[in-house]
């Protein structure tokens, strides 16, 4: 029998890291976890057919084209397909990997250099936010945001529509404590950097309950973008550089837990262990600092928070793609809210699946996170639940945004808030 | 006729070539089937057979489907081909849960031997002593056990068979899990010997349940009999739910009702349990049988005729319509009930015109329920003028003709009754 | 798109649209490959119709040039069923994926082809019924590749395979006809020739719809699982309880190389150190269900099992389930490549066909797990190559032949649930006469007389040798 040829794997391109691709078995278990795959159910959007452009590029067997670069711009980095793999596929990892990739090998056409060059020259930096929000700020005050939107061109329009009503957003004054037991555990909640600007009652309503729950709260001197939204767009240098800071603020502070209102951050600094593996010098304290982080009904629950009073609401629950396929937490949240006299969970259909927010996704990639957001609306709306709970000011920003726009009477709240309100009344 | 001469002409070839004994003249119940049985004692033989009739133009039947469809059949074929010499167990492992067997053997001697391992073929028809496995494969036939066991083509897993220019071909295998290649168990299956000989033929068997008990209960009106089907069905995995019109319930000695009877088998706890659950569910009338009772209605249940009657068919609808067609049909009928079939009849003979308009009423409101019928028996003076199986739609039908012409494009193997005339 | 001309793709464009044309070579190049990636070649072009007129339409253009098609689901084969073999064009069905309609009274569910198997038992599970067959790539995989492929799973033992469960199709034929085929009856009218597509390996056209049968959810189940310290006393325990009379909703052996795999992946507490592990799924009435699971508890005690655990409640159930559902990827954690094969032998051969693989695996320096469906016979020995290393692909296919052919030896079959497509293409003589074949062709063409639908697939061309199976392409990924 003829020995038919062999062609031998190589890599002659870096793509990503080049063995982790071949965790990857090819089974295509992943395919209908993947949201841009239920959307447009073509191979090419779904993490095998990625991997497999990965693949194909590092081997060089494509070349890097507007359709490679289309396909793995559309992907989420939601990690739906890692919680559905079996092999363990590092999804997050090879995508972080291919995006730098592009971004050091493809020009981008105008429009979308500008696009992602506005997210990455403001989103990071509050203060640069803050002033760009703040003529915002008084037309919101003035009522005039409906008037507005109908002179902007619609790519504007559709980023004005995600925000909140920015009028009230003024800063919330700390609270004081009653003084935490000598050995109660620190723990630091990185107050994030679009969060701070645009949802900053979550960092504090977290900081309150925690406190409330008798931890001992404990604030970073300065507090740098966690680098997720830099690694998810390719520009890992200076999500090395923002990674870096935060070891080292997140180190002094001598917290026993870290958290993020923001899920994306927490899966970030989770990370960061993995990310400064290959400096010396940071990571011992890096993966650390990574292995401390934790989520908010975690850690209420380890403390035995309880309601002080009924609310009686019907409550669904979304869970936050990071949070559920990133840090595996799903039930804690569920179990806290059923733990709330009057509060009655209703589940609603594909709670997992992403909401089309993810980081800036909904900036750069209007039209699928559109999409996605009306499926997650359909399903929540599906329920008829006063509220629905999440723990990511992204979704938040992204489903309310789609429930206003349908005029439900459901009400997007992040979960830190929400257990305000069924605490005070208030969000406040 | 030319099939007669060509029959008595092959008579006269065959007995020097393979011995006189393999030929014989039909017996009383053969005559409308076939006008020569022959009796091969290999399965070369038949090829030989079909060879010789291809060349000849003869037509020729396995037996079993043939007399089948005796009671619709509008002339025999010229020979008919029976099994009883090929009747062997080929393989049969137990532990295996699969058995091989030639075609003439028939459903009752291989049950017979498969209990001494506590194992059956779990399949019905009526009067299974009779019934080959050849005949029960190609005349798809079935009993009251269709609801829990499945039909002969759940169980099938492997044949073999004579087709046409006398060629030996074989489909699936002794495995009962195989995907290999095409379901030719499939294509045989119902197909009443149009497309060629089955020869042998692999089933899966199954367990024989501890326990089997049988339930009666009376009802006054067909529509609350179907009611406690479709409750009890739901409710249990029962092992069959058969509903029997007044008359026939009156044939075993019941009360002239609407009768349900209700299988269901299990180890004692099962039955104790699922007994109970059917009082809680139906209420106090009616009666849950003993063992040996319980087996013996089974058997009347299992065994009606309807080749005798003068006019009979079998009905096909989606399950939940069945009461709906046989009330509209105003016959007296046995039902599957959960599984959507049912026999029917008129115990009269019709007269032609009438025969014909009955036929077409019924098919209409099969049709109204998105199913068919199919004549099962027809009285000589009537049948001349009846189409016996429904129509399947244009596209599928054309798939059958060119199906039958692929597999038997010389038209010998049993023509003219099946389907559109195939 | 060398075959494709101009005029054709303006006439695809005016029935799909360009949004479900892809015909970029980047785009197609994700396509060259399913489960079987062994072999690889790209469509020249991919559709992606909505509904059966469209398909029917497109396949209609198709057949008035003469060119060849490949039909695909969600990709997920394990034989290279929709590896495009003198195809260019690609029809993918993931875009028809409505359940068209669920009827309880009758225990019928209409879905169109592209519906992912397990949606169809989430449509209908809340009213206590569900789709029996259950393969392992069921949370992806579709209805229309089931069909095509004839699928298994786990519970087919009690429950049966996909041409049990479907009693009516909606085809579409190679020159755009669209036929019914069978309906919501149980009997048929005619000749069977729903039986005859499933299974055909999209050879027979493409399937746009189906009617299923829905089953009801026993009372109750009762999953163990039992450790035992060889793959031998394992299999004696099989034996045992079949021949008891119980007849298991499944019954599952995973061997000690897919038991820690497997464990690794899941942490499920599957014993690491056990030669096998068995799970056993019983169901039916709670009344009989506990005495039965002792009986089995004890017989596999009398076996050699070293540990009999009862899953507690559905979620321990349902984790046990996932573990082994998805046990061929945790697989991908031992080996960067695998190549799983499917053969079948009588039940009883279960101990000396695991003997040959054993002794395969040390002739050929490779690793090779077993994972199975124990009570069917059906096997799932796990190959584990690396691509990267000279010979190592070779070496494998070699000794996945090697095991087919004692499977065959032993009275059994090349596949139980994965198909033949291209892979196994090469030992179908081994199984089948040439008159055999021959026949098979013939019903192939009474659907497709000229050969338009998935050529190249399941029957051999006449002229090639008995032991061909060479390696046609053999690119790894």
């Amino acid at each position: 029998m003829d020995e038919a040829p062999i062609t031998q794997s190589m890599p002659v391109q870096d793509v990503c890291d080049y063995d982790l691709l071949f965790d990857c078995v090819h089974c295509g278990l992943c395919v209908e976890a993947c949201p841009t795959y239920i959307a447009t159910r073509r191979e090419m959007d779904s993490p095998r057919g990625r991997i497999y452009l990965m693949k194909s590029l590092a081997e060089g067997k494509l070349q890097l084209d507007d359709d490679s670069v289309r396909h793995l711009d559309l992907c989420l980095g939601c990690r739906g397909c890692e919680t559905a793999c079996p092999s363990g596929v590092h999804y997050g990892q090879l995508i972080e990997g291919a995006r730098a990739f592009v971004e050091r090998n493809y020009r981008r056409r105008f429009f979308d250099r500008f696009r992602r060059s506005a997210v990455s020259a403001v989103f990071p930096y509050p203060l640069r936010m803050r002033a760009l929000l703040a003529p915002l700020v008084i037309v919101d005050r003035l009522g005039l945001r409906p008037a507005l939107r109908t002179i902007l061109p619609r790519a504007l329009r559709d980023w004005i529509d995600l925000l909140p009503r920015l009028a009230g957003a003024r800063p919330l004054a700390p609270e004081a404590h009653a003084a935490p037991a000598a050995d109660a555990p620190r723990v630091v909640v990185h107050h994030g950097c679009v969060a701070q600007v645009l949802a900053n009652s979550e960092n504090l309503n977290s900081e309150r309950l925690l406190a409330a729950a008798g931890y001992r709260v404990v604030h970073l001197e300065n507090t740098a973008c966690c680098g997720a939204l830099d690694l998810h767009s390719g520009n890992a240098a200076r999500a090395l550089d923002f990674a870096r800071a935060n070891v080292s603020a997140l180190k002094r502070s001598g917290a026993d837990a870290i958290l993020s209102a923001a899920s994306g951050c927490s899966v970030a600094i989770a990370e960061y262990g993995q990310l400064l593996k290959n400096e010396p010098a940071i990571a011992d304290d890096a993966r650390a600092v990574a292995s401390k982080v934790k989520d908010l009904s975690s850690l209420l629950l380890a403390a035995g928070w309880t309601a002080p009073r009924e609310f009686r609401c019907t409550v669904t629950y979304h869970d936050a793609c990071h949070l559920a396929h990133g840090l595996g937490v799903r039930e804690a949240p569920r179990r806290l809210l059923a733990s709330i006299p009057g509060v009655k969970i209703i589940e609603m259909v594909e709670s997992d699946l992403c909401c089309g927010s993810a980081g800036s996704y909904n900036l750069t990639e209007p039209e699928m996170a559109r999409e996605l957001g009306r499926r997650k609306t359909d399903n929540i709306v599906a329920t008829g639940a006063d509220y629905v709970v999440l723990a990511n000011p992204g979704c938040e920003f992204q489903i309310a945004a789609e429930l206003r726009r349908r005029k439900s009477k459901t009400t997007a709240i992040h979960l830190a808030d929400f257990l305000a309100l069924a605490s005070n009344g208030d969000v406040r | 006729m030319a099939d007669e001469t060509h029959s008595s002409e092959l008579a006269k070839r065959i007995g020097p070539q393979l011995g006189a004994d393999r030929m014989r003249n039909p017996t009383a119940l053969e005559a409308n089937a076939a006008r020569v049985i022959f009796e091969p004692a290999s399965v070369d033989e038949i090829c030989e057979v079909v060879r010789m009739c291809e060349t000849d133009r003869i037509t020729l039947a396995p037996i079993g489907a043939a007399r089948t469809l005796s009671q619709i059949r509008r002339s025999p074929v010229a020979v008919g081909i029976s099994l009883k010499r090929l009747s062997r167990i080929v393989a049969y492992e137990p532990d295996d849960m699969t058995v091989v067997a030639e075609a003439g053997l028939t459903v009752s001697d291989f049950n017979a031997i498969a209990a001494a391992s506590r194992q059956r073929l779990p399949v019905d028809p009526p009067n299974p002593q009779v019934t080959t496995l050849g005949s029960l494969i190609g005349a798809s036939h079935a009993g009251p056990l269709r609801l829990s066991e499945g039909t002969a083509r759940d169980l099938l897993i492997g044949i073999r068979f004579v087709g046409h220019g006398g060629r030996v071909i074989h489909g699936g295998g002794r495995v009962v899990k195989n995907v290999a290649g095409y379901d030719l168990m499939k294509v045989m299956g119902g197909a009443f010997g149009t497309l060629g000989i089955i020869t042998e033929a692999t089933f899966k068997v199954r367990p024989i349940p501890p326990q089997y008990r049988l339930a009666i209960l009376p009802y006054e009106r067909a529509a609350d009999a179907f009611g406690a089907a479709s409750a009890l069905n739901f409710a249990l995995p029962m092992s069959h739910v058969e509903i029997l019109s007044p008359s026939l319930g009156a044939r075993l000695d019941a009360p002239n009702k609407f009768l349900l009877m209700t299988g269901f088998s299990g180890t004692s706890l099962e039955i104790g349990y699922q007994a109970e659950k059917i009082r809680e569910l139906l209420g106090d009338a009616g009666e849950i049988l003993d063992v040996q009772p319980s087996r013996e209605r089974y058997e009347m249940l299992r065994d009606f005729d309807w080749t005798a009657m003068p006019l009979a068919a079998q009905i096909a609808t989606r399950p939940a319509g069945l009461e709906r067609a046989l009330n509209a049909c105003g016959v007296e009928f046995r039902a599957h009930a959960g599984s959507g079939v049912a026999q029917m009849f008129v115990g009269t003979t019709p007269t032609t015109s009438d025969a014909r308009k009955i036929v077409a009423r019924w098919r209409e409101i099969a049709h109204a329920e998105r199913g068919h019928l199919r004549v099962l028996a027809a009285a000589d003076v009537v049948r001349n003028d009846l189409e016996m199986f429904d129509q399947p739609n244009e596209g599928a039908l054309r798939l059958m003709r060119r199906l039958k012409s692929t597999f038997d494009p010389a038209s010998i193997f049993n023509p003219a009754c099946f389907v559109a005339g195939i | 798109m060398n075959s494709l001309d101009p005029p054709l793709l303006d006439e695809l464009r005016a029935i799909l649209g360009i949004e479900a044309i892809v015909s970029r070579a980047t785009e197609l190049k994700v396509y060259e490959c399913d489960g079987w990636t062994v072999e690889k070649s790209s469509p020249d072009i991919l559709l992606m119709p909505r509904s059966t007129a469209e398909l029917s339409a497109v396949m209609a253009a198709l057949d008035r040039r003469a060119i060849a098609y490949v039909p695909r689901g969600a990709g997920t084969g394990l034989s290279g069923g929709c590896l495009p073999l003198n195809a260019p064009a690609m029809i993918c069905t993931s875009k028809m994926n409505r359940i068209v309609e669920i009827d309880y009274d009758n225990r019928r569910v209409e879905v169109e082809s592209g519906v992912v198997n397990l949606h169809v038992t989430n449509a209908v599970k809340a009213r206590g019924y569900f789709y029996a067959p259950d393969p392992s790539s069921q949370v992806a995989c579709t209805i229309g590749g089931n069909i095509a492929e004839n699928s298994g799973g786990p519970h087919t033992l009690k429950y049966g395979v996909t041409t049990n469960h479907v009693l009516g199709l909606e085809v579409v034929l190679p020159d755009g006809e669209i036929v019914e085929l069978g309906g919501p009856t149980e009997e048929r009218c005619g000749y069977d020739l729903v039986g005859a597509v499933v299974g055909a390996e999209g050879t027979t056209g493409i399937v746009t719809r189906a009617t299923l049968r829905l089953m009801r959810e026993p009372e109750n189940h009762r999953t163990l699982l039992a450790s035992f310290p060889d793959v031998d006393s394992a299999t004696r325990a099989v034996s045992l309880i079949i021949a008891s009379g119980i007849l298991p909703g499944a019954l599952e052996m995973m061997d000690q190389l897919i038991t820690r795999a497997v464990e690794d992946a899941f942490h499920v507490g599957l014993p690491a150190d056990a030669g096998a592990v068995l799970i056993i799924e019983l169901d039916g009435l709670e009344a009989g269900l506990t005495a039965s699971a002792d009986a089995v508890a004890t017989m596999a005690q009398s076996c050699g099992a070293s540990a009999v655990k009862l899953a507690r409640d559905e979620a321990e159930r349902a984790l046990l389930w996932k573990a082994r559902k998805r046990a061929f990827g945790a697989v991908g954690r031992l080996a960067p490549n695998y190549a799983t094969q499917d053969g079948v032998v009588p039940r009883t051969c279960l101990p000396q066909i695991l003997r040959v693989i054993s002794e395969v695996s040390r002739r050929y320096d490779l690793r090779i797990g077993n994972v199975f469906h124990a009570g069917d016979g059906n096997l799932h020995p796990i190959i584990l190559y690396d691509e990267r290393v000279p010979g190592q692909v070779r070496r494998a296919i070699d000794a996945g032949r090697d095991i087919l052919k004692a499977c065959i030896e032993m009275g059994g079959s090349l596949t139980g649930e994965h198909g033949i497509g291209v892979e196994k293409i090469g030992e179908m003589p081994l199984l089948f006469s040439p008159d055999d074949l021959r026949v098979m062709t013939e019903l192939r063409h009474v659907f497709d007389p000229k050969g338009r639908s998935n050529p190249g697939k399941v029957i051999p061309e006449p002229g090639a040798c008995v032991e061909v199976a060479a390696p046609r392409r053999q690119v790894p990924i």
